[in-house]
């Protein structure tokens, strides 16, 4: 049985504003179907990443694939089957609702104006007056409707829910992952807020030092980044040189440190080594995030 | 505990915030930026003003009129600011809004006082007060009362000529009819427009054609909202000082437009456009301070407006771009860059035709030669400024903000001393030769645009 390929296929992507290097060498294929998030600090190069992918920035190193396609190069058929919503507000902000979804619409041959409407409704999207009068959160509702219209089989969304409230953003981003998800859609949506990932995405990418870290199940990368309280006997400080050890603080005889790549062996090796009692907690993605970044 | 605090800011009428929002208020926008501007020449006359009365009256009669419109305009911008704050003390106004506008009002009277005391007591007197009676007219109109902002701008008019009329023992026809007779060209244009259009709707609704009185209502706001203003969060439902409203476009015709013509929707702030729309319009009002000098500053400010629209037309907004990139799949990508060029070019020819129409609007108000030569220095500077970006984006060179500015700079500099050179005869060149390089400048921008648009240029 054939693999379907990657809806999105990045390797070794490097990225450098002048000598900044935001993008040093990330991996990321994410397969037709997948929710994911991408998580990472702020100023970690979320942005950059979906700008190359999308072929807006060159990369200056690697290789970057969409639905096929080089992302340099995309070609007329690949962006009629994608959606893109900024992290900025870009609509024309002197244009009404109405006005927007027909001026969009006219560029797509696909535009599926029942859905539309049906999403401006439901997500109370204001018809009346200008778009430089809605609130932040109603103008982003209304650029991801607008981006939802032609039915795009992959939809990449940088922070869309920033601006919304607790409430209004989990009943938001559960609706649309649920929409896209009956549809067999592929969506990537880069954010820094945890609960937000956790709460829809099945998958999860995190970037860190302009590399990927890791990418795949939530549940997984909690199995793998777990926390330690260790008891024992002996000098404890020399956990911190055990490998995958991202922080570690030793109190007397107690020692908590937190691993990157846990495993039972490990814990096995420490209670050996050490002549101690380990107890391993896991942690949510939002401390594994903390942990991470701090580290 | 963070409510109580709140709380007690919400009741102050001095809070610190004020300062903020007065900050705000003063350096928010690009009309305040324009208006300041505009009214250094206004300034500069009545600093240097040695005339009769009716004359000072005429000067308090133009400065009392700017000082309304600065504060209509500083006014949405407190508004906007203290809004921002979240503090209200009434439904009404803000505590912060009240204490930023006695501010701002104390400062204009200070700098009304300064400008004005060289004069008789009588004058100063005159000036203060009806410089403040305007300017809280226009403050107050910019918040809560908005359906009778044109009755009221038209009271505040008449009652600054009644207090001048009050004080300098009815002198207000005079000075009006002075103000008049130096730009009645301008408003006599504008009366004749008006009565134009009145007929026009007279004819539509005289022939039952209702669905074309729609047509001639929006043309009606277009003019309304050109007059306009206010910030349009305090008129919620009505456009303002926007032009290019997609009404007046109708959007709906999108596919009998070429795509350049849509991407203006992409490239140009309407604010930004706005701001140079107010300047084509204040200009000539200026010019009727008389005299070559006017003129030739009216010369060199097309020149300047020519060059710097440049940069506005540079300054894409970058995520508007790209979706316009992801929206137009029947386009390559050198394709899709090929028709952001034709857009630069076709717009460089208003703006090259909006200066001309500038220097030709000075001419009616005096004797001034150059023309020829200064709209070709604006078309060099024009495309000078456009060709440099253009090679900087094809050798993938970042420009910074600062050096974008200082090319800018250096550029208008450099027109002007050529201006300048060419005002006062220091050199000569014909002004076939000036029409021809800046053919040839125009042409070779938009050849660059080509290779441009076959350049690896990030969106």
């Amino acid at each position: 049985m054939n693999t379907p390929s990657p809806a999105i296929d990045a390797q070794r992507i490097e990225y450098s504003y002048d000598t900044d290097k935001v993008l040093n060498g990330i991996d990321l294929s994410i397969q037709p179907g997948t929710i994911i998030g991408l998580l990472g600090k702020n100023g970690c190069g979320k942005t950059t990443l979906i700008n190359c992918l999308l072929g807006f920035l060159k990369i200056q190193s690697g290789a970057s694939s969409i639905l096929g396609d080089d992302s340099w190069d995309l070609s007329g058929d690949v962006r009629q089957r994608l959606a893109f919503v900024p992290q900025s507000n870009d609509l024309f902000d002197w244009m009404t609702t109405h006005q927007l979804v027909n001026y969009v619409s006219k560029f797509y041959a696909n535009w599926n104006a029942n859905l539309v409407n049906e999403l401006l409704l439901e997500w109370k999207v204001p018809m009346t007056g200008v778009v430089r009068e809605f609130s932040v959160g109603e103008a982003q509702k209304l650029a991801i409707v607008l981006a939802m219209g032609h039915e795009p089989e992959l939809l990449i969304m940088d922070e869309p829910v920033a601006a919304l409230d607790p409430s209004a953003k989990r009943k938001f981003i559960r609706q649309l992952i649920e929409l896209n998800s009956e549809k067999g859609n592929t969506v990537l949506f880069s954010t820094h807020i945890t609960a937000d990932v956790e709460r829809v995405a099945a998958d999860v990418a995190i970037i860190r030092d302009g590399k990927t870290y890791f990418q795949g199940p939530i549940d997984e990368l909690k199995e793998k980044v777990v926390k330690l309280h260790v008891t024992g006997t002996k000098d404890l400080n020399p956990l911190g040189r055990l490998f995958g050890v991202a922080a570690l603080a030793v109190t007397g005889q107690e020692a908590v440190l937190t691993m990157e790549n846990y495993s039972d062996s490990i814990r096995i090796q420490i209670e050996e080594q050490f002549d101690a009692t380990v107890t391993p907690q896991t942690l949510g993605l939002e401390d594994i995030f903390v942990e991470l970044a701090d580290g | 505990m963070a409510t109580n605090n709140l709380h007690m800011e919400t009741n102050r009428f001095f809070p610190r915030s004020m300062l903020s929002i007065v900050r705000a208020a003063l350096t928010k926008s690009w009309w305040g930026f324009a208006l300041v501007v505009l009214t250094l020449p206004l300034v500069i006359r009545i600093l240097t003003f040695n005339g009769q009365e009716i004359q000072v009256a005429a000067l308090i009669f133009i400065y009392s009129g700017l000082g309304h419109i600065a504060f209509c305009l500083f006014g949405s911008n407190m508004t906007d600011m203290a809004v921002k704050m979240g503090q209200q003390l009434t439904p009404e106004y803000p505590a912060n809004f009240i204490s930023a506008g006695v501010l701002l009002l104390a400062m204009y009277l200070l700098v009304t006082i300064a400008l004005f005391s060289r004069f008789e007591l009588i004058m100063l007197v005159s000036a203060v007060a009806t410089a403040l009676f305007a300017a809280s007219i226009g403050l107050f109109i910019t918040h809560g009362i908005t359906g009778l902002r044109l009755l009221l701008t038209t009271a505040a008019l008449i009652g600054v000529l009644l207090i001048i009329d009050y004080l300098f023992d009815n002198i207000s026809n005079s000075a009006f009819l002075y103000v008049y007779g130096q730009v009645y060209f301008w408003v006599n244009f504008l009366l004749v427009l008006l009565s134009g259009i009145a007929l026009y709707r007279w004819q539509l609704v005289f022939n039952s054609q209702a669905h074309v009185q729609t047509r001639s209502l929006r043309w009606l706001n277009v003019l309304r909202s050109y007059l306009d203003v206010r910030n349009a969060k305090q008129v919620k439902g009505v456009r303002t000082g926007y032009l290019m409203a997609p009404g007046f476009l109708k959007v709906a015709a999108l596919e009998r437009r070429p795509l350049w013509w849509w991407f203006r929707f992409g490239v140009i702030d309407p604010g930004a456009l706005r701001a140079h729309l107010f300047w084509y319009c204040m200009l000539p009002v200026f010019v009727s301070f008389g005299g070559e000098i006017s003129l030739t500053f009216l010369q060199l400010i097309a020149i300047v407006i020519m060059v710097a629209f440049a940069s506005e037309l540079l300054d894409t907004r970058d995520t508007a771009m790209r979706r316009l990139y992801l929206q137009s799949p029947w386009l390559s990508r050198q394709q899709f860059l090929m028709e952001l060029g034709k857009f630069y070019c076709v717009a460089g020819l208003f703006v090259m035709l909006a200066g001309l129409i500038l220097m030709l609007i000075g001419k009616l108000f005096g004797d001034n030669d150059l023309i020829m030569e200064s709209l070709a220095l604006g078309v060099i500077g024009f495309t000078g400024i456009t060709m440099c970006f253009l090679q900087a984006q094809i050798a993938n060179v970042r420009v910074k903000v600062w050096q974008g500015g200082v090319l800018i700079f250096l550029i208008c500099v450099v027109g002007i001393l050529f201006y300048l050179y060419l005002r006062f005869d220091v050199i000569q060149v014909s002004q076939w030769w000036l029409a021809a390089a800046a053919l040839i400048a125009y042409l070779c921008m938009c050849g660059m645009f080509n290779l441009w648009s076959r350049s690896d240029i990030e969106i």
